[in-house]
């Protein structure tokens, strides 16, 4: 087990820095530069737009740019950003924590509603209550989450009043605080609904077929045969088997903690990475953007890592010896 | 007419199945019975209803489509067919229990062996489950498989097929149950375990009593293993007698073919026997007549209009053909055994 890990690790290696490769050409391939973010190209002297991108190395060819940028990440210096002014590692940094919190109460919303929606519709299949579920499900798959939030705000904030519409936490309280907490989440509960809400679709989707599928399996016959009540076997025989799909969904889940919503945080102007990744592209910050997309792509790897020993933690068959 | 001392009589039983909107008999008035300690072989092509009259018994069936029509399965005089699933689930596994044809997939793969051997007992019993534990790991051994406390923490991709076969057979011992269905048990093994299994059903038998329903379409099973012989045909019992007769005097063209489709060592022929044709498909069925009429050497024309009966023809011994007169409706009431 340790050894796999070790190798998997190991074989992440050259594949982040192909990544690395294709998110540094990417960031130089968009429009404009670091410098035509800060200024106003037309009304600036182009003398000193050429100084200025001689001193920010931006006239260097493009390799010297990859390894200068390559080198800083090594050491963890991701450069600074242009439009915030500080460090990239410190303004992540500042971030970070309130998307992970926006993406585990969302997570745990998703789990929960799938996990007993899904369950049910599995075992009671095309049933009112089955198409109930299944309704509800086309109409989150339906709704872009913009449309949900905008519509959760009017509802949830303007009429009844019970959530704060924007913001990542209530103004003039000191951090660590309770009342800082209850704040913080109190914030974080609604853009946390909707992004929960509208993911179940899928979770449930796939619990249900897959628990309507393994029903019709020979170990439920045997297990029938052996006398097994049928409340037994939905719950120990069958979604023993059917939660190792949904495992997969999980792996990139992970990477969803740390990428946060980038929608649901841009409409609540929640201060998490979604929304400083949208900001910085809007402003060609492109250093924060270049660390952000890498950030991302490490998550989706771990997730995957995480994902593939929990599998073997669930399925004996593919347990590594 | 039911003999008295029957363990399990299944009587005019018709079931079947809804097929886009049309219900189809796969069963169509089977009725035989099973003593007790007596071994009795339900031999037939693929597609003759002999799985589904196991799952009937058992009550199995696919809930969403499978259904019994008519007719009893009466099982020590109680009828199972009017039981709810509460109560058939206090006679599955502990008075019936099944083996199934495919050990491979009819295993829980993500639970241990123990678990799911303890399980029955479980179900069936108040012991503890350190108790039930000790039991599981007696019956791996009755089975004959060695290392059986270890087996128990193993989960069945570990197992070979005859292995996960044995266990099978294990969970169905495991509640000494009087009457055992082995729903072609040994078709998905190797040859040389195929025998052991046969074996130890055998040995299992003899030693607890248990009457044992063995479904099959190997004749070389039946010879080994049968005491009396029920020939499926599309959904019907098409004949019935004890092991010698039906290979030393089968009345039935269609058990007369299937005998005459085992090779045999001493004659060297260039082509295998075959009964031509395939059985006919659910909603395929004739609607009148013979139902084997169309792969019968000695078919009539009165066969494609006249439903045979199933008539006595000797004491015993049973068959639904026109050849037979007690086969013709009215001369003689239909029988079972």
């Amino acid at each position: 087990m340790l050894l796999y890990t070790l190798r998997r690790i190991l074989i992440m290696i050259p594949i982040l820095i192909m990544i690395s490769i294709v998110v540094f050409s990417l960031a130089l391939a968009m429009p404009g530069d670091a410098l035509s973010g800060q200024i106003d190209p037309a009304n600036t002297d182009p003398q000193y737009v050429e100084q200025m991108r001689e001193q920010l190395g931006l006239n260097d060819p493009v390799h010297v740019q990859y390894a200068r940028w390559a080198t800083g990440v090594l050491q963890w210096d991701f450069g600074r950003s242009f439009n915030h002014r500080m460090p990239v590692t410190e303004l992540i940094g500042e971030r970070l924590p309130n998307t992970i919190l926006l993406s585990v109460m969302s997570l745990m919303i998703t789990y929960v509603l799938a996990f007993f929606m899904g369950r049910y519709a599995g075992r009671h299949p095309y049933t009112p209550g089955d198409y109930g579920i299944q309704g509800l499900n086309y109409l989150m798959l339906a709704i872009p989450s913009f449309v949900a939030a905008i519509f959760a705000i009017f509802i949830f904030s303007f009429q009844f009043g019970w959530f704060p519409s924007t913001g990542s936490v209530g103004s003039g309280l000191e951090a660590g605080t309770w009342d800082w907490w209850v704040s913080k989440i109190h914030h974080t509960a609604l853009p946390a609904l909707v992004l929960g809400g509208l993911t179940t679709a899928s979770y449930t989707q796939f619990l249900r077929n897959d628990i309507i599928e393994n029903a019709q399996k020979d170990y439920v016959r045997t297990a029938r045969a052996k006398g097994t009540p049928e409340g037994t076997i939905y719950n120990k025989h069958i979604l023993r088997n059917s939660v190792i799909p949904i495992i997969t969904l999980f792996g990139f889940d992970i990477a969803s903690i740390i990428g946060g919503a980038v929608i649901i945080e841009t409409v609540f102007t929640y201060r998490g990475i979604g929304e400083l990744l949208i900001s910085s592209i809007t402003n060609r910050d492109y250093s924060v953007v270049t660390a952000i997309t890498l950030m991302l792509s490490v998550a989706t790897l771990v997730g995957n890592l995480i994902a593939d020993l929990i599998y073997g933690v669930v399925d004996p068959r593919i347990r590594v010896e | 007419m039911s003999s008295q001392n029957a363990l399990l009589e299944i009587d005019n039983l018709h079931t079947g199945f809804n097929i886009d909107g049309d219900f189809h008999h796969a069963i169509k008035g089977v009725s035989f019975d099973v003593k007790p300690k007596e071994v009795v072989c339900v031999v037939g092509e693929s597609g003759c209803g002999k799985s589904v009259m196991s799952l009937s018994i058992m009550q199995l069936l696919p809930k969403h489509n499978g259904k019994i029509d008519k007719g009893e399965i009466r099982f020590n005089g109680k009828n199972l067919a009017e039981y709810s699933e509460k109560e058939m689930n206090n006679i599955r596994g502990k008075d019936i229990s099944m083996i199934f044809q495919e050990p491979m997939t009819a295993l829980n793969p993500v639970l241990t062996i123990g678990f799911q051997l303890d399980e029955v007992l479980l179900n069936h019993s108040k012991d503890s489950k350190e108790s039930v534990r000790k039991k599981s790991i007696q019956l791996l051994k009755d089975v004959g498989i060695s290392r059986s406390d270890q087996i128990v923490h193993e989960y069945p991709h570990q197992l070979s097929g005859g292995m996960r076969q044995r266990v099978m057979i294990a969970m169905a011992i495991a509640c000494e149950p009087q009457l055992l269905i082995a729903d072609e048990p040994t078709t998905a093994l190797d040859v040389t375990v195929q025998a052991q299994i046969l074996e130890l059903i055998k040995k299992i038998q003899d030693e607890r009593g248990t009457a044992v329903m063995l479904i099959t379409h190997d004749l070389g099973v039946v010879a080994e293993m049968a005491d009396r012989v029920v020939v499926m045909y599309a959904g019907q019992v098409v004949e019935q007698s004890d092991v010698d007769r039906i290979f030393h005097d089968p009345q039935h063209p269609y058990t007369k073919a299937l005998l005459g489709s085992i090779p045999k060592m001493e004659e060297e022929v260039d082509e295998l026997n075959t009964i031509r044709g395939i059985v006919p498909t659910l909603t395929k069925m004739p609607k009148q007549g013979c139902r084997f009429v169309d792969r019968c050497p000695a078919a009539m024309p009165e066969c494609r209009q006249i439903d045979p009966q199933l008539g006595e023809t000797d004491k015993g011994h049973t068959v639904r053909c026109l050849l037979y007169e007690e086969s013709r409706p009215g001369e003689k009431a239909e029988v079972r055994s």
